[in-house]
């Protein structure tokens, strides 16, 4: 016996409101996935590409004056096959007036941020964090311990999809939003925050877009079976097998995105980011979207109740 | 019935149905304070029981209240009240025990550092020592019992509803639970539901029996009602010539039945003990032990169960 022990005591004390119960998932999946090593990082790698995009920004804020000069010597010609398929209109603008053209150059540069790394880094990060949260519950049968607390099961899925938000978030959004920032301090004056106001707005749209959906499909992937290891198995076979498979369509000059979810996905940003005309079949994309993830939580939801019914 | 001084739970034509099976029929029940013990062949509801009381599943037709808290509507404020430890080996991946115990108590709304406090409270109450500070998934069986058992009691809920919660564990330590349920209820006031299918447990600890079988309520009543034979009996140890002693109270008037091991089994009336002292005096018999009869917990509840069958067939 301990020489602290105290006998059984009762307890006398103001209890939290329930509005804030998931949070204590959230934590406790937020702590419990910090401690992969893996995941730490691929945090640190996520990170890089920001800084060459602020550099990017940096470029473009420092040497605004000089790129009405320097298009005065790239012949119209030469403004095709740009990188990053940056559409010639825009770059033309830029020549022609960069201060004006300053919010359409940021735009894209945050689009081109979202499709390019982070949208790799974000399959790689919930491929790692999502897998474990629910299989691991349904392994060691842990749901009547959550149950039988005064939680909701819907409290229970915003706990386990904030852990995945959480993760994803600081990939997407906080390093997108830092480049934001990055960008007005670095411009000669604030005014530009009058013409580029919206754009943290589209930032959290397009973060919502690309983490929501993405997050209800792998929970949905981890609900299925006791072992994780199936669930990551599951998540990366979708993204690689989507983006063979829309390879192979594009090879033989069909163009259908929604068959890969880093595609189908990136379509729509390309609407909230305001270049609707670089987008393919985004009706299509959305309609599937918009399908899927309700049907993805509906069946989160079923399996985690299942344990209730046995 | 039993008489309770305060109704805990008050079950009223419960019935819950999943598809076209039925696994709770018709169930009336009140539970009061002190410790119930739940019994019940396997498949005969009590999970289900114990579900639909912690609002877990909807029952399919009739009402209840269990704290004064409708089972139907207030499942949450009802769950905040009572502390669950279920009979799966149920734990949480990748925390350790302390930490497992003061999630718990944070899911039950306790703040952080206070939950982390009375997370070492209990573990030290429950007899968990350094290996609080391990992995569960390295723990025993016997060990997460135990951890079951803290994650129930870590919120200080008024009522604990216990799901086998010996099994797994070794003597000395099943006695050791039993004995800090028994605290729970007689210090701290803890109404105690404790489903098992080990009857010496129930026996030993509980105050009351609901014996459920096929979903139906079989037996309502408490311990020592149920115990009681309906022929009071003495059995009586001696060191001597017992069949000369069954003889002369048998002669006398008395009916004696010699049981095993020479005990003998003298059915109580009105001239006993008194006859039994003088017969003995006379043949130069010892009485070694004098016990009164009592019902096992065991014939009770197989007979309980055979009257289910009996009704099947």
């Amino acid at each position: 016996m301990s020489i602290h022990e105290l006998g059984y005591r009762g307890w006398e004390g103001r209890r939290t409101g329930n509005a804030m119960r998931w949070w204590v998932l959230a934590e406790s999946g937020i702590v419990a996935a910090w401690k992969s090593t893996w995941l730490r990082r691929i945090l640190f790698f996520a990170w890089i590409p920001a800084l060459l995009w602020g550099a990017l920004f940096f470029f473009y804020e420092q040497r605004i004056h000089l790129f009405t000069e320097l298009g005065q010597t790239i012949p119209p010609s030469e403004l095709r096959n740009l990188p990053f398929e940056i559409p010639t209109e825009l770059v033309r603008q830029i020549i022609a007036d960069p201060e004006a053209a300053r919010s359409d150059a940021w735009a894209f540069g945050l689009l081109t941020f979202f499709l390019r790394p982070q949208s790799i880094g974000l399959a790689i990060l919930i491929g790692l964090v999502a897998p474990p949260l629910i299989a691991r519950d349904l392994r060691t049968r842990a749901f009547l311990l959550y149950f039988a607390r005064p939680i909701t099961r819907i409290e229970y899925l915003l706990g386990k999809s904030f852990t995945v938000w959480f993760f994803t978030a600081m990939i997407t959004t906080l390093p997108a939003l830092l480049l934001f920032f990055e960008a007005v301090m670095l411009s000669s004056e604030l005014s530009v925050l009058a013409d580029t106001w919206h754009l943290p707005l589209r930032l959290l749209v397009a973060s919502a877009v690309l983490i929501v959906p993405t997050t209800a499909v792998a929970l949905c992937f981890s609900s299925l079976t006791r072992e994780n290891r199936y669930a990551s198995f599951g998540w990366f076979a979708v993204w690689i097998n989507g983006e063979v498979a829309y390879r192979i369509f594009q090879a033989n000059g069909r163009v259908w995105p929604v068959v890969a979810p880093h595609r189908s996905l990136g379509e729509l940003q390309k609407c909230i980011f305001g270049f609707p005309e670089l987008a393919q079949d985004v009706g299509v994309c959305a309609g599937f979207w918009v399908v899927v993830t309700p049907l993805a939580f509906a069946i989160l939801y079923g399996r985690i109740s299942a344990p209730m019914r046995a | 019935m039993i008489s309770v001084d305060e109704v805990l739970v008050d079950l009223q034509r419960i019935t819950k149905d999943y598809r076209k099976f039925r696994a709770l029929d018709d169930v009336s029940l009140v539970i009061g304070s002190g410790i119930t013990g739940l019994l019940g062949p396997n498949g005969a509801g009590k999970s289900t029981l114990i579900k639909v009381m912690l609002g877990l599943v909807r029952c399919t037709a009739g009402s209840g209240l269990f704290l004064g808290h409708d089972v139907r509507r207030d499942a949450r404020a009802i769950r905040a009240r009572v502390g669950y430890m279920p009979e799966d080996d149920s734990f949480i991946f990748g925390l350790s025990g302390v930490e497992m115990v003061r999630f718990a108590a944070r899911l039950s709304g306790l703040p952080s550092i206070e939950a982390l406090r009375r997370a070492h409270e209990i573990l030290d109450f429950c007899g968990v020592e350094q290996e609080r500070y391990r992995n569960v998934e390295t723990y025993s069986t016997g060990m997460r019992q135990k951890l079951k058992f803290a994650q129930s009691i870590v919120h200080d809920p008024d009522f604990l509803i216990l799901d086998e919660p010996t099994s797994g564990l070794d003597p000395e330590e099943r006695q050791l639970l039993l004995r800090r349920v028994r605290r729970l209820s007689e210090r701290a006031g803890k109404a105690v539901l404790i489903s098992t299918h080990i009857l010496p447990d129930v026996q030993q600890i509980c105050d009351q029996v609901v014996i459920l079988v096929a979903g139906k309520v079989r037996v309502v009543e408490s311990l020592e009602v149920l115990s009681r034979p309906v022929n009071p009996a003495l059995h009586v140890r001696v060191h001597g010539d017992a069949g000369a002693l069954s003889d002369r109270l048998r002669a006398g008037g008395e009916v004696v039945e010699r049981a095993e091991n020479g005990v003998l089994r003298v059915n109580e009336s009105s001239t006993m003990p008194e006859a039994l002292w003088k017969c003995a005096r006379e043949l130069g018999v010892a009485v070694r032990s004098l016990t009164p009869s009592r019902n096992s917990l065991e014939a009770i509840f197989l007979e309980a169960v055979k009257e289910e069958r009996h009704v099947d067939s």
